[in-house]
């Protein structure tokens, strides 16, 4: 193991473990690299299409009474843009470019769950396959891309229409909670060793935090979208007035997501041009800390300001000028970043090169959005402007300033890494051009035209309101925008098909995914680096040939492994080899089942989706067990003379990380649902309901299951650590299912869940605490296959552990939920009569 | 209190309304007392004498740049014909949005000024830029620069918010206005037998408050000219406050997507000089 070998011959022993396959193999592909790609060339394929329906909505709007579309295809139209530019662009984008970047970036060879990125992938793919697919047959959604209810639910919307926006993105959005998992644990556990957090490029922390603020940001919108399907499907009432639920209920938890959406946007945008900026100015960046701290600033602050969506709902003033205040605070951690990238520039010696000009183009654009977002925020001039072609001129400021102009500079920027050719300057520039100009052309306008009263969402207008020359604009400019845009496609291609071959690291940049060959390779690195300074200040040169010849850690292939280093989160201290999965048909296999459960949801043949959701759980234990290690490694050498253990036999691994994260993500679900029962209860019409929820002494019956729960579960580990589990993991299974049938109890005492909000926010209480129960019953069930297979060991206990997590949290969420339905009835006593 | 506080404000805020974005809203909202008309062409707003003329309202030289965007883009838009422009505010609700919003815009000018230069410094003339400390680009810049612009803005915002803000007062004047999909019925609970009707009939220069609902789903109830939005809710009651200074008519739209006959849910408001005002609010047939 420790004969040298030359670098082409570990490049070949490395190839063979990591490689993808060719051909069909493919599509067993786990490989960060090209998930990463894949991500990223799907997202810009909707990109496209999004584009052409943002062109055909410019085309309706460009004259007066137009005859081109009619009202229920313009409805379409902006949903489907707001949609498709929004979940399948802009998240996809970002998740790709962190998973192709990140291991790169922080010296590790690929990403801890690879089989989960994949499975992301495919989810993606297939949500966004039949969201757009709805198109062609004229059944889009068309309740804007916001779907408030009661236009939504359906009464209003009787088709498949909203079924196909609630279905389809919560489908997506698996890709985007699997991403974010992936992320976080990733930056956390799989750097290159000695890569403390404070020697992390700005990458980094800005992915992290925006991973976190998915983990967060998007259960609320994933239990919204679950309850009103609920309520189409099955007509419990959560949202619907005439039976106790409140529309308003839908805007806070569409808003507790949407908001920090925006800077789950822009963050990764603004992590580019904090990579960008510093290579081109040619010196380090200005204010790392200050930088740190603004986006944990801003991270925290994105969540309490949703409300500045809803100024016009009729909240309190006082409760208005609090959300205000906050919105106008965000202003600060931006203005620190913008004055730490100028500040950069003016202390560098800054050079031209392409992406230099999408970053001076983020600069006008994005300040301008900024600053009209500052002016949204003051309450009343938002009473004016809000809902109208102003809001439609800000988001597009902000988002094409703050997301779009940054991730151009970022493709030219790392072109070369994924392709290995240079750019061909002479598309790039008109290219550039013509896109800065039609963008302002097109969305300068609108705020004039929506402070002269035209409202978002009109297919049409009537002449002689001033609005005909600024929208005639508008399409001229967006015309010429998606010119520009066409011609960047053709610039990528060109430079893909003609570009001729890239020196190694052709910007001269200090950060680590330069120090690896281009276009790279399936095991990103030949050997792993020892970070002593700041990874983004690394003499790329001088290391990559040593990374090369296999001198760094892990230069060698052992026993056929995928391996790579678990450091300590956050001294970076060497802590452990992680045992990668081989590539595996097993997350597509998935997928396709996920895809025909979700279909059937859709054509509501609910007996079908129940057994594909079943064989979804099966296919997940077999992911757990197909990659099982039955045996005890021990320390192992990792090269540079170090040992240490295998992630399976130390405490605190990636796997029980990604547990811990998934339960926050899920804790935020839960949370949200709580906080809609409550509210409900509190501010919603038709309250007291005439019947209440009576669980009855089966209501201590679950709560002292959940006590059996925490105590069983404590008694399976304790016969781990003797090396004898399978009897209490027999016995925990038992009591999973002795849970599960007291629960279906509860539930079935919930008297008509339909008639009223209460019962029906009761019965989604239970539910939740069931499928919980059943969830820890088929976690129990694998441990107790992998242990009678011998894949647990008293050394290799972190499926027990992880079992430990889900089988606590399920107990202390069940105690909340069935607490909750038991005291409703007191806090009911509590209103005045209706 | 509070309504006094609004017809002093109208005043004023119409008249900054006259004089920067002028002549719309008089020839749809015919006056008493001599027209004013001719001095409102465009050339005019260009002329100080002319605005100070009009009451003492000073044009400050900054705000120019907005008159001649606005002036060339009144060229391509027909400007003499605004009737649900928010910019041609037609009462004391709607005037001081309009100084706020100039006054925004001029701050935000300047502001992008200042950071577009400062970019075109640090990039034409590095060693010249690069001597200001890091602590002054990322405090300065950063952290004290907006503080100071936020302070103010947040301050003046909820004063104003507080000023428009509708509460319950038995003195003013109330309609409901009531949203279906896809049009608005207007009631009278202040007028025993007034029928409901399909056109806003308020009396000009007094406050009226709206108390708003919907019927099926979610709309927004909205008069550019004479206040900002809000939504009508179902199973909930919001409530505005709005104010036409003049009689004359005035539209109205729905502010809020709601459906395929979003677009054509507009209506009509009709400001009766005060003391006929009850004479006109249509009558229920009597039983």
């Amino acid at each position: 193991m420790n004969e040298r070998v030359s670098p082409i011959a570990l490049h070949k022993a490395l190839e063979r473990v990591w490689g993808s396959g060719h051909g069909w193999q493919r599509l067993s592909a786990v490989n960060h690299t090209v998930i990463g790609r894949r991500f990223i060339v799907t997202a810009l394929l909707f990109f496209a299409i999004g584009g052409v329906l943002a062109m055909l909505i410019r085309a309706q709007l460009a004259t007066t009474r137009s005859a081109f579309v009619g009202p229920d295809i313009y409805n379409q139209l902006f949903t489907m843009h707001g949609t498709v530019m929004m979940f399948l662009f802009a998240i996809p984008l970002l998740e790709g470019l962190g998973m192709y970047l990140l291991p790169k970036m922080l010296g590790a060879r690929d990403l801890a769950f690879p089989r989960l990125s994949a499975y992301g992938y495919w989810c993606y793919l297939f949500g966004g396959a039949i969201i757009v697919a709805s198109m062609l047959f004229g059944v889009a959604p068309d309740g804007g891309w916001f779907m408030y209810t009661p236009l939504s639910s359906a009464t209003y919307t009787p088709g498949i229409n909203a079924d196909i926006w609630l279905l389809g993105i919560t489908f997506v959005e698996i890709s985007a909670m699997t991403a974010a998992v992936e992320i976080v644990v990733s930056i956390l556990k799989l750097r290159a060793p000695g890569m403390s957090l404070d020697r992390m490029p700005l990458f980094g922390w800005y992915m992290l935090i925006t991973a976190f603020m998915m983990l967060v940001g998007f259960p609320p919108l994933i239990l919204g979208s679950i309850l009103l399907e609920m309520e189409r499907a099955f007509g419990l009432p959560f949202f619907d007035p005439t039976r106790g639920g409140d529309p308003v209920l839908w805007q806070h938890l569409f808003w507790l997501f949407g908001h920090p959406e925006v800077y789950i946007i822009f963050l990764p945008a603004a992590a580019v041009l904090s990579t960008i900026i510093p290579v081109f100015a040619q010196r380090p960046i200005v204010g790392y800390r200050a930088i740190v701290i603004a986006i944990v600033a801003l991270g925290f602050l994105s969540f309490g300001l949703w409300v500045h969506h809803m100024f016009t709902v009729g909240i309190p003033h006082l409760a208005l000028a609090f959300f205000s205040a906050a919105s106008m605070l965000v202003a600060i951690p931006t203005a620190v970043q913008i004055f730490s990238w100028l500040a950069t520039l003016a202390q560098g010696r800054p050079r031209y090169d392409i992406p230099m000009l999408y970053v001076f183009g983020f600069f006008i654009v994005f300040v301008i959005g900024g600053l009209t977002g500052v002016m949204l925020a003051v309450v009343p001039f938002n009473w004016q402007v809000h809902d109208t072609h102003f809001v439609v001129a800000h988001l597009h400021y902000v988002l094409v300033g703050g997301f779009v102009f940054p991730m151009l500079a970022g493709a030219y920027y790392w072109l070369p890494h994924f392709t290995g050719r240079s750019s061909v300057h002479r598309l790039s520039v008109p290219a550039f051009w013509l896109i800065i100009v039609g963008f302002n052309l097109t969305f300068f306008m609108m705020h004039l035209t929506g402070l002269l009263g035209m409202p978002r969402r009109v297919y049409t207008y009537a002449p002689n309101l001033g609005w005909e020359g600024l929208n005639l604009l508008s399409s001229v400019g967006g015309f010429a925008m998606a010119m520009g845009f066409a011609l960047v496609g053709a610039d990528f291609i060109m430079q893909l098909r003609f570009g001729r071959r890239s020196v190694r690291n052709p910007w001269q940049a200090s950060t680590l995914e330069w120090a690896q060959p281009t276009p790279p390779a399936s095991y990103a690195f030949a050997s792993l680096p020892h970070i002593e300074e700041r990874a983004d200040s690394i003499d790329v040169p001088k290391l990559s040939p040593t990374l090369a010849a296999g001198q760094g850690y892990l230069g060698f292939v052992r026993d056929e492994r995928m391996e790579t280093l678990g450091v300590d989160m956050v001294t970076g201290r060497l802590e452990h080899v992680m045992l990668l999965p081989r590539r595996s048909y097993l997350p597509l296999i998935s997928g396709v089942l996920t895809a025909a459960c979700v279909l059937g949801m859709l054509f509501k043949i609910y007996w079908f989706a129940a057994l594909c959701a079943l064989a979804v759980i099966a296919s997940f234990v077999a992911w757990s067990q197909v990659n099982a290690i039955t045996r005890d490694l021990g320390p192992m050498e990792v090269g540079r003379g170090a040992r240490v253990p295998p992630h399976t036999e130390v405490e605190g691994s990636a796997p029980w990380w990604a547990a811990v994260f998934s339960l926050l993500a899920n804790a935020t679900l839960f949370a949200s649902l709580v906080f809609g029962t409550l509210y409900l209860w509190l501010v919603a019409p038709k309250w007291p309901p005439a019947i209440v929820v009576d669980l009855g002494l089966w209501a201590l019956v679950a709560l002292i299951g959940y006590l059996g729960h925490f105590l069983l579960v404590r008694r399976a580990i304790a016969a781990n650590a003797i090396g004898k589990p399978s009897a209490a993991l027999l016995m925990l299974a038992a009591a999973s299912v002795a849970q599960l049938a007291v629960l279906w109890i509860l539930l079935a005492r919930i008297p008509d869940a339909p008639s009223h909000a209460h019962l029906a926010t009761s019965f989604a209480l239970l539910l939740y605490a069931a499928i919980h129960a059943f969830i820890c019953l088929t976690l129990t069930l694998n441990t107790l296959l992998k242990a009678r297979s011998g894949a647990i060991s008293p050394q290799r206990r972190v499926d027990l552990s992880v079992l430990k997590l889900w089988f606590d949290y399920a107990a202390v969420t069940g105690v909340i939920a069935v607490a909750l339905v038991m005291l409703m009835p007191e806090l009911i006593g509590m209103l005045p009569p209706s | 209190m509070n309504t006094h506080g609004m017809q002093r404000m109208t005043r004023d805020g119409d008249r900054r309304a006259h004089v920067l974005f002028g002549h719309g809203f008089h020839r749809r909202t015919p006056r008493i007392g001599p027209s004013r008309q001719g001095f409102f062409g465009l050339a005019h707003t260009f002329t100080p004498r002319a605005t100070l003329a009009e009451g003492g309202f000073n044009a400050t030289p900054h705000r120019r740049p907005s008159f001649l965007i606005l002036a060339s883009l009144c060229a391509l838009g027909g400007c003499d014909h605004r009737p649900l422009s928010t910019l041609d505010a037609a009462g004391p609700a709607a005037g001081p949005i309009v100084s706020l919003w100039w006054a925004m815009f001029a701050a935000a000018t300047a502001l992008f000024v200042l950071v577009v230069g400062l970019l075109w410094l640090a990039y034409r003339k590095p060693g010249y830029a690069g001597r200001i400390s890091v602590r002054t680009w990322v405090l300065g810049g950063g952290v004290l620069m907006p503080i100071a612009v936020l302070t103010v803005l947040a301050t003046y915002a909820f004063y104003l918010g507080e000023r428009l803000i509708a509460r319950s007062d038995e003195q003013v004047v109330q309609v409901q206005a009531i949203a279906s999909m896809w049009n608005w019925q207007f009631r009278y609970p202040q007028m025993n037998d007034a029928a409901s009707t399909p056109v806003l009939h308020i009396p000009a220069g007094q406050p009226v408050d709206m108390l708003v609902t919907s019927n099926d789903v979610i709309h927004a109830f909205w008069i550019p000219r004479l206040a900002g939005k809000i939504d009508a809710i179902p199973g909930h009651e919001t409530r505005i406050r709005l104010q036409a200074d003049e009689p004359g008519e005035y539209e109205g739209q729905c502010a809020e997507f709601c459906g395929i006959g979003h677009t054509h849910m507009q209506f009509k408001v009709i400001a009766h000089a005060a003391d006929e005002y009850r004479a006109v609010v249509p009558r229920n047939a009597a039983p």
